[in-house]
């Protein structure tokens, strides 16, 4: 055997350090985040600045952009309220109804994991067009949710995605119907509350409905909050459901704020100023995630903090 | 356990590499990484090395729009362009029409702009602009593209500030399609050159006995304000586009008011009562009849099963000329920054002159511009395809056809979509002062254009 030389002696006691190691594993990680993530993301931020119809080279305009946006667009206003709208109505429901079937399929018979599965589907299926056109033929006018109102003889001509007072509300009803993801969430947590809390509840008296709002729910807060997280930041980037269905129609009563700017960017090719509606909808999405955390300390119970 | 890590950061580092060159390779269009190879042989002469392939092959990238029936077709055409040019291998992309633009400036934008790409009218002005298509004078001088059989209108339609950037592909014209299956049934006679009220006429004995509804004077779109401006010698845009090319709301309330007269009456289509998802299906489930272009008579055939026919746009009761014009159906171009242009421009002279081309795609890109292809494919055709050349002469006859506008400029689908918020107020009763809405619409679209100086 040679003896080891200074350099491959260096070079050994180099990858031999743990923290080499572990850069490396996420080299291919960093890679992609710089690649995928970072640069697009950096140069949205410039391009924002800048008036940039993707074919010639992006020219600086300086904050015009931005001026554009809050005092002459009405429609990025309007397309501002639609989405806050959604993010209202559907983020509650839809966790609401996400702890109440938890809640159900929590108890273990035979069936239950034939439920679960079956819950869980439209999620998985969820970002898919061929939902999206599904909803489309199911709401409209000749559709089957119109057949059935008929057959119990309740109007059945509404056209739910045509008319203005119902469009957004069908929407919703399509991202609530999604509810599987959190509901797994919530699921795997009402395991994991300890059977003894229960038992001694039972012991002392306390019926279901106490037992939930005395034990689960707070036990669940934590994965509420991570829940609510999830759900408004995907509430307010909301583009699939508007774009394949309603085309931001009718009235614009359903146009989100990511459907309005992929149109800015892509379809007239304002690419400056669809980046600067991205800017704009990252810096609210981070001070409503900033307000929820905030808000934490005040409804947020984690067991080790012993309160 | 020191050769544990040792072993498991050599693995890891394995991992990165052929993760780093898969990324190369996928970024890199494919000819890069062929070309890599032949490099190796002769890396120094071969100054466009990254557009040869393996086997020495001129690499030409064509991208095009359109419907399965064109996908197919032109597969097969440019299968049979490479078997008489066994030097060149060809690269196909191909998108519908609304991938296209969203696809073509994306790879414009990354420098990756295709050899030869299809180009639409409308945009021909705005991708002129902006440098991306090469100007082929120079070609036609040198005779390697034969336009010596084009009419000089053909020529200048693809033309800008006098240089060639465009061939078209063939002339077509915008066109109403509707359902002669179901008018045969009513024993309707549709003319061949109806006015706006024998038309509408029509449209609700149809609506009486089929519930099929209208969506022509309904979609108060941009293209049905053009129609009308042409009945009265106007146009949507003046000759520099600095401005609308009118100065009366009167058109745009007379086009609102019909749609909302068919609304109330019942044979328009409200907004959001089609059931249809794509433009094919909708002539089967919610209307009768739909504004297309003469060259689509074949693929909306083939789409729905149905018996199809077409008839020219209606002209207003009284018109003063016809709506219809004969333009390019769409252009081949070629990328300025090509390095394979001479190839690129053998295909565009393939396409125009070349007999073989002809037998296999007919009149799919409209009626050939070259008169020597023209007399050529005609006794080829079957019965749809006689009767698109036949709508194309009799719309060229004199008087049929009003000439044809400038290309649309850039800040057009912005004026589109603005027009578009204000119709749909309309339809929807939020808007019921026709004139003072239709007027502020005009303030709004010159202020546009205005800025777009």
């Amino acid at each position: 055997m040679k003896k080891k030389d200074g350099f491959s002696h260096k070079l050994g006691s180099w990858l031999d350090r743990d923290n080499v190691a572990g850069y490396v594993f996420i080299l291919p990680f960093i890679i992609g985040l710089i690649v995928f993530t970072a640069i697009p993301f950096f140069t949205s931020l410039y391009l924002a600045f800048t008036n940039y119809n993707i074919l010639s080279a992006p020219k600086w305009v300086g904050l015009d952009n931005f001026k554009k946006m809050f005092l002459e667009d009405d429609l990025f206003w309007t397309s501002f309220k639609v989405t806050f709208k959604f993010a209202l109505i559907q983020v509650p429901i839809k966790l609401t109804v996400a702890l109440l079937v938890a809640l159900v399929l929590s108890r273990s018979t035979r069936l239950t994991s034939f439920y679960r599965a079956a819950f869980y589907i439209p999620s998985l299926m969820g970002g898919s067009v061929a939902i999206a056109l599904l909803w489309k033929q199911l709401f409209s006018p000749k559709g089957v949710i119109n057949q059935v109102l008929g057959f119990f003889g309740l109007p059945d001509s509404t056209a739910w995605l045509g008319n203005p007072k119902t469009a957004l509300g069908t929407l919703i009803a399509l991202g609530v119907w999604q509810f599987g993801s959190s509901m797994l969430i919530f699921l795997a947590a009402i395991k994991n509350i300890p059977q003894s809390y229960h038992e001694a509840a039972i012991v002392d008296g306390a019926g279901p409905v106490r037992r939930f709002f005395s034990i689960t729910l707070p036990m669940l807060t934590p994965i509420i909050f991570f829940n609510l997280i999830n759900q408004v930041i995907g509430a307010f980037q909301a583009f699939n459901s508007s774009y394949l269905i309603t085309g931001g129609k009718p009235l614009n009563t359903t146009l989100y704020y990511g459907v309005y700017l992929y149109n800015k960017a892509f379809n007239q090719f304002e690419m400056g100023y669809g980046s600067a509606m991205a800017w704009f909808m990252l810096l609210i999405i981070a001070f409503f995630t900033a307000l929820i955390f905030r808000s934490s300390s005040a409804w947020v119970y984690y067991e080790s903090e012993g309160r | 356990m020191k050769k544990k890590q040792v072993l498991a950061t050599l693995c890891a580092g394995m991992m990165v590499a052929s993760v780093a060159t898969g990324c190369g390779s996928a970024a890199e269009s494919a000819a890069d990484s062929t070309a890599a190879s032949t490099d190796s042989t002769d890396a120094s002469t071969e100054a466009s090395s990254a557009s040869t392939t393996a086997d020495g092959k001129t690499q030409l990238n064509i991208l095009w729009w359109g419907s399965q029936t064109r996908h197919e077709l032109t597969t097969q055409m440019l299968e049979k362009f490479q078997e008489e040019n066994p030097d060149i291998e060809v690269v196909m992309d191909y998108s519908d029409w609304d991938g296209y633009w969203t696809k073509l400036p994306a790879q414009v934008a990354g420098g990756q702009t295709p050899d030869v790409f299809q180009m639409d009218y409308a945009k021909l002005a705005q991708y002129v602009e902006n440098g991306v298509m090469a100007p082929l004078d120079d070609y036609v001088a040198d005779g390697s593209l034969d336009l010596s059989n084009v009419a000089q209108s053909v020529i200048d339609s693809g033309s800008i500030d006098g240089k060639l950037y465009a061939v078209s592909t063939g002339t077509n014209a915008p066109v109403m399609l509707y359902r002669k299956d179901i008018l045969d049934d009513l024993g309707i006679e549709m003319p061949m050159n109806p006015t706006m009220s024998e038309y509408t006429d029509i449209s609700k004995k149809v609506y009486e006995a089929t519930g099929l509804r209208d969506t022509f004077v309904t979609s108060c779109s941009a293209d049905n304000l053009r129609f009308r401006l042409r009945n009265y010698g106007m146009n949507l845009y003046n000759d520099d586009a600095s401005a609308l090319g009118f100065d009366d709301p009167k058109y745009i309330v007379d086009m609102w008011q019909l749609a909302l007269d068919s609304q109330n009456e019942g044979w328009g289509l409200m907004i959001g009562e089609e059931t249809a998802t794509t433009a094919f299906d909708s002539m089967v489930m919610d209307s009768w009849s739909r504004y297309q272009n003469s060259n689509e008579l074949q693929a909306y055939r083939d789409a729905t099963g149905k018996d199809i026919s077409m008839v020219m746009i209606p002209n207003t009761d009284d018109a003063t000329a016809s709506a219809t014009y004969l333009k390019p159906a769409m252009f081949w171009c070629v990328a300025a920054d090509s390095d394979v242009k001479d190839a690129a421009v053998r295909f565009i002279n393939y396409f125009a002159n070349d007999t073989s081309c002809y037998d296999i795609v007919g009149i799919e890109r409209a009626v050939p511009i070259s008169s020597e292809m023209r007399e050529y494919v005609a006794p080829t055709l079957d019965e749809v395809g006689k009767q698109v050349v036949e709508f194309v002469d009799y719309v060229s006859q004199p008087n049929m056809a009003s000439p044809l506008m400038n290309p649309d400029p850039a800040k057009h689908s912005e004026i589109s979509d603005l027009l578009s918020q204000y119709s749909d107020q309309v339809r929807y009763g939020e808007i019921t002062d026709l004139p003072t809405a239709a007027q502020q619409f005009m303030d709004e679209a010159n202020a546009i254009l205005a800025s777009a100086e």
